[in-house]
């Protein structure tokens, strides 16, 4: 069979079944197209077939016959299509991981506009219908939107220098950017990963001579890291299976025989709680996995319920906090909000899947994986397999969004490894996307019963919390302590609870736990607001007790929007609109070991860290640092990251990254400019250097930066971050592995949106958002702006849309793709306005805190807050998908339930 | 294995699962939900055509969705077939997707889909759906299966009484294609060999308005809850004939004759449409899961029937 790729023609005999994506990534190594949903859902494998764009993972290879086929390879960094150069201008990426596909989508677009239009720039909702194909999990579609109308508008058909924001664009856009899943190693097998077929089972026998007698099977492995030999959860890793290729790894899987001795068990948290349960742990030792990122705190089962102890620390007055509760009912001069709030589980969905590529030699072992922690993963590595550090190499050059759920020894690694160290050969394990949705991770699902008393003047009096979290196997929910520092100084009982049910562990999210908590606290304040006939702004001025947020107050009560708001279900007819607020308040945690080293090379700088970039931007902002110190362009600055043989960086966790990485790294530089400029005068003989306008000014001239470093010999800086001074003693709080200095004041935002609510279709529309953040001072500008352009649309799909379906019969997960599993897409984007209200953290290191998580968590209760708003409806459990936004309005609104009460 | 039949005649002999656009079977041989040998039709001569005659219109059965979608003649004279040729799926998927490959696609039903899983669909003898989760699925027990169809051309071609020409068998209606709905082992009618060469639209109608609505939770690309084609013959704003379909409410795409009947006569004011959509739901008894959707039934017919009032044909339609 004959077919053209990118100009060249290519004869190949294709499999039966072979999709177009096999042709390119395998056959032809063109992987700038991604494998993601392989279900034609998010578009990340669009080529230009003919010239018209189409999802290779669902295109049959017989197709390509005689055709033509374009991938993002044949626009390389010398042949920059002008809708390249707009998404680098306009930070339109993130992760990079989307980027091919919605660039050919978009360059086709923007051929077929131009015909028709000219340079007319297309609206929002044209650009909306031609992108409609494609998801981006990272949340780049504000800028995908302004990319694509200036791309067609003309901006950049003669623009030829583009300077990004982003440091790695080019190689994102250009699709040159390797991760993980990109990675081949000649004589490379593939890793197939065999989960349970059951939610609870005893695994009595694994039978694997059929498989291991496979031609092309190498290897086969037992996962099962259970010593009762049980397995919790349906997919639960039992056995890998390492093949010559994909097929026979698949077909060898269903050659292994599991004998199970099948168990009762419990499939949700009310289930769970019921008396006479399955248990999830019947045995004594109980060893759950941590869904959370600090350590976990002893606690007392009963059942499948766990109180731990942290509780205690929690609660300040608890006694009193339960009898103003109890009391309040009878108290007239006391308003009490009681409710029960629901939230779903929330999976994390990163476009790259769990990928590790190991290889396992004499004397070292190299992996290649997809991850947010790559220094404490090669300790980890290390003691785990008992190698010396030296001897493992943790390789993470790009990551295609992780968003929590990549940190340390996960299984897709231990897998890869696993077989490697039996095969001796490089093993790639990449999960299909059932099993990222499925074991890859989630922000756990919880049940609150939550009160809060104020009274008649608006003073708050009390608020009792207890959090049910269901984390499936694992523990580790914690809502708590977000509400326990948040509006403090009056008495409170709060208590997180874990639920075990036998589904897979959760994971850290994006501020775990946090959205659960505040969807749960400002929900029940601006109720209470809304009791008191005071304004919800108003009253959280009175109760805030940190000052972070005053200017923020001042901010959302100058906006016009907020003004002009209406009363609570004062809007008429179908479609209702609605303002609500909510507040965020969050940690502010930093590395104080993390180092970064900068040096010189005859060719320029050099910035090494053992950090990694998911698309947060930490390769920009070191970049960007250093560069302000030399007066040179960042796109100049070499930042490699991703190796666990540098310095060690921090983790990408914790939103810690920039706080933990920009003061060391302008630090390191300023220490290499002063090295440089000694030796201009000791070995060049300048007299009076110093350093101005990117280069070293002297008595006789000017000598250009790029000069410097070609002349003098090179230098090399390693600087560590270090505490804060003062706020060492107060705020040091050393936290296992992965490393944690907290500072003690919190960051905060006041989030503001706008809704349109459908009531006939039950369809909640966000116009505008308006994110309020103060977290100090900000490092670069454009990158932390898209930072909160894809907290506030990931917050709106929890929100909105995204919810983890299980089957109650089995225990097994029914939202395994991204069809069924919803987030946002580029028609759902609202208009977005983000404030930052900088200073306040003077006396931390830099002054700049982290935003990643903080612009999470007053996204929901926003939305929630203007659903009331439009409608007069309290939402109480999200995600607000149409049946459950109907089932509330019929309650709510006297008309719609009458037309509700039908015939049956 | 593969057949890649090059004669219409061959396509009986050859055994297997007939591949034309590849955007269903793809999807279910990578989760190998489907294991059967395949015939791959999409190289068959002279089957991607649009023509029209006196006595109506006729497509090949290889014709791209998208081209549906922008066919002048479609978009001017079968408005209600061009709207959700535009709107279904995604801009990728309608350009690899043929017109008898979606009316003969398998459903979406999430234990269908899942490996997991056995069912009627898949050799099995049950629908676990049943005892588990089924919020997305019909709003009626309309048969042992109750995964709607996922069909919205099949829905269009419903309200325009199209003919389908299947090998073997001659020429056909479209709802025999989709059967009553008792039978769960099938999402249509077709026998292996069989497959549909063209479809026969009768002549444009005067004065055709089209609508069409997709409920959904997000703006686009989503697998409807409910989906309606309306099709209003107007004389001024006096209704002369109506055609009324909807999908996601039972396991077949189901015409709505007693709307239909209600709407003759009147004009094409909100209350008419809001009483006509009130007969839709009319008696019938919602499945537990899915009583949500009694109301977004007939949200959704008056939101198709607003469209088909209110849209400038030609114009690209929004939802």
């Amino acid at each position: 069979m004959k077919t053209t790729i990118n100009g060249q023609e290519y004869k190949f005999d294709p499999r039966a079944d072979e999709s177009a994506i096999e042709v390119l990534r395998e056959r032809k190594q063109l992987t700038g197209t991604k494998l993601v949903c392989g279900a034609g859902v998010c578009g990340a494998c669009t080529v230009l077939v003919d010239g018209t764009p189409m999802t290779a993972c669902l295109l049959p290879a017989h197709a390509l016959e005689g055709k033509s086929v374009q991938t993002i390879e044949a626009h390389g960094p010398d042949q920059l299509h002008p809708v390249q150069k707009a998404f680098m201008a306009h930070d339109a990426l993130q992760c990079g991981f989307c980027t091919p596909g919605f660039i050919i989508e978009a360059i086709a677009f923007y051929d077929s506009w131009r015909k028709e239009h000219g340079k007319k720039e297309p609206d929002r909702d044209e650009v909306a219908l031609a992108l409609s194909g494609h998801l981006c999990r990272c949340g780049a579609y504000v800028g995908i939107y302004k990319a694509v109308q200036r791309a067609v508008a003309g901006d950049f058909d003669e623009v030829s220098e583009i300077e990004s924001p982003r440091v790695e664009a080019l190689a994102k856009v250009t699709g040159q950017a390797r991760y993980t899943a990109d990675v081949h190693v000649p004589g490379m097998l593939t890793g197939r990963i065999l989960g349970s077929k059951h939610a609870h089972a005893r695994i009595v026998r694994i039978d694997i001579s059929a498989a291991v007698a496979m031609e092309g099977v190498k290897a086969v492995v037992e996962m099962l890291e259970d010593k009762y030999k049980v397995a919790r959860y349906v997919g639960q890793p039992l056995a890998a299976v390492a093949a010559i290729s994909e097929e026979i790894a698949a077909e060898a899987l269903e050659k292994i025989t599991v004998e199970y001795e099948v168990l009762p068990f419990v499939d949700s948290l009310d289930e769970a709680l019921k008396p006479g349960a399955a248990l999830v742990y019947p045995e004594s030792s109980k060893n759950p996995p941590n869904a959370s990122e600090g350590p976990i705190p002893p606690g007392k089962w009963e059942g499948n319920l766990r109180k731990p102890y942290l509780n205690l620390m929690m609660t300040t007055w608890p006694g009193k906090a339960r009898r103003i509760v109890k009391e309040a009912g009878q108290d007239e001069n006391l308003v009490l909000v009681q409710r029960t709030y629901r939230t779903p589980g929330q999976t994390h969905t990163s476009l790259e899947p769990h990928c590790a590529v190991a290889h396992w030699q004499e004397g070292s072992l190299t992996v290649h994986v997809s991850t947010q922690t790559v220094a404490p993963l090669a300790r980890e590595l290390a003691k785990y397999y008992k190698l010396n550090r030296e001897q493992v190499t943790v390789l993470s050059e790009y990551v295609g969004g992780a968003f929590g759920s990549k940190q340390g020894f996960t299984t897709e690694t231990r897998a890869a490894v696993e077989l490697s160290r039996v095969t001796k050969a490089p093993v790639k394990v990449v999960y299909d996307r059932m099993e990222e949705m499925t074991i890859g991770g989630y922000r756990p699902l919880t049940k609150s019963d939550f009160s809060i008393v104020a009274d008649k003047q608006g003073n708050l009096k009390a608020m009792t919390g207890y959090f049910y979290g269901d984390c499936g196997v694992a523990v580790q929910s914690q809502c708590a302590p977000w509400v326990r520092f948040t509006y403090t100084g009056v008495p409170k009982d709060v208590k997180d609870f874990d639920v075990v049910t036998n589904a897979a562990f959760a994971k850290p999210f994006r501020a775990p736990s946090g959205p659960a908590s505040f969807w749960v606290l400002e929900s029940a304040m601006d109720e209470l607001a809304h009791r008191l006939g005071k304004s919800p702004v108003a009253l959280r001025r009175h109760w805030d007790d940190s000052t972070i947020r005053m200017p923020l107050y001042d901010w959302i009560e100058s906006l016009p929007a907020w003004q002009k708001r209406g009363e609570a279900g004062a809007s008429a007819g179908r479609f209702k609109t609605g303002i609500g607020v909510a507040i965020g308040n969050w940690f502010n945690i930093y590395f104080s070991q993390a180092k970064v080293e900068v040096a010189t090379t005859p060719g320029g700088l050099v910035v090494r860290t053992a950090a990694q970039d998911m698309g947060n931007g930490l390769r920009s902002v070191v970049a960007k640092a250093v560069a302000e110190e030399f007066g040179v362009s960042p796109l100049t600055v070499d930042v490699q990251l991703g190796n666990s043989e540098y310095v060690e960086g921090p983790v990408s966790t914790g939103s810690r990254g920039t706080n933990s990485i920009y003061q060391p790294s302008v630090e390191a530089a300023r220490k290499v400019k002063e090295k440089l400029l000694a030796n201009a005068a000791s070995t060049l003989g300048l007299k009076d250097p110093h350093w101005e306008n990117g280069g070293i000014f002297h008595e006789k001239g000017f000598l250009p930066a790029a000069e410097v470093f070609r002349q003098l010999p090179a230098v090399s800086v390693v600087e560590k971050r270090g505490g804060n001074g003062l706020f060492d003693v107060l705020g040091m709080m050393p936290s296992g592995e992965l490393g944690a200095n907290i500072v003690p004041k919190m960051t905060g935002s006041v989030f503001m949106a706008q809704v349109e609510v459908d009531t006939l279709l039950g369809r909640v529309k966000v116009q505008k958002v308006w994110a309020g953040m103060a977290n100090g001072k900000i490092v670069n500008p454009e990158l932390a702006q898209s930072q909160v352009y894809g907290a506030v649309i990931q917050g709106m799909g929890y929100a909105l849309y995204e919810e983890r379906i299980s089957d109650p019969a089995t225990g097994t997960l029914l939202t395994v793709g991204m069809e069924d599993y919803r987030i946002p897409g580029i028609g759902d984007i609202p208009e977005i306005e983000v404030h930052f209200h900088e200073g306040g953290f003077e006396s931390v290191k830099g002054e700049a805190c982290g935003l990643s998580e903080l612009s999470f968590l007053a996204v929901a209760p926003a939305i929630g807050n203007a659903v009331f708003n439009a409608t007069g409806w309290r939402p109480t459990e999200i995600p607000m998908r149409p049946h459950r936004v109907l089932e509330g309005l019929s309650m709510a609104l006297p008309q719609v339930q009458e037309a509700k009460s039908v015939e049956y | 294995m593969i057949t890649l039949v090059e004669n219409i005649t061959d396509v009986a002999k050859a055994p297997g699962e007939i591949r034309a656009g590849g955007t269903d079977l793809q999807e279910r041989l990578r989760s190998r939900i489907s294991r059967s040998p395949i015939v791959d039709i999409s190289r068959l001569p002279g089957l991607k055509s649009i023509e029209h005659y006196a006595e109506g219109t006729t497509l090949g059965a290889l014709t791209k969705v998208a081209d549906l979608g922008r066919h002048p003649h479609i978009m001017n004279n079968y408005p209600a077939l061009a709207m959700p040729a535009q709107l279904l799926a995604t801009p990728q998927i309608r350009e690899m997707a043929t017109l008898g490959g979606v009316l003969c696609q398998r459903n979406r039903c999430w234990y269908y889909r899942n490996p997991h899983f056995s069912c009627y669909k898949k050799g099995g003898d049950g629908c676990p759906a049943r005892a588990g989760n089924y919020e997305l699925g019909t709003c009626v027990d309309s048969g042992p299966c109750i995964a709607p169809h996922p069909s919205s051309v099949g829905l269009a071609l419903l309200t325009y009484d199209a003919e389908l020409e299947v090998t073997g068998r001659g020429r056909i209606n479209v709802t025999d294609l989709y059967g009553d709905g008792s039978d769960p082992t099938h999402d249509h009618t077709l026998q292996p060999g069989e497959m549909i060469t063209h479809v026969y639209l009768p002549p444009a109608a005067a004065h055709e308005r089209g609508g069409y609505h997709r409920l959904m939770s997000r703006a686009l690309a989503e697998w409807p809850l409910v989906e309606v084609v309306v099709r209003l013959m107007l004389d001024g704003d006096t209704i002369s004939q109506a055609k009324v379909a909807i999908n996601g409410m039972a396991n077949i795409p189901l015409r709505l004759p007693a709307v239909e009947d209600n709407l003759i006569g009147k004009k094409t004011t909100d209350q008419v449409f809001e009483a006509a959509a009130a007969i839709a739901t009319k008696g019938i008894v919602p499945l537990p899961q899915t009583a949500y959707k009694v109301g977004m039934i007939r949200s959704g017919i008056v939101a198709a029937m607003t469209t088909a009032r209110d849209h400038t044909p030609g114009e690209k339609l929004m939802l």
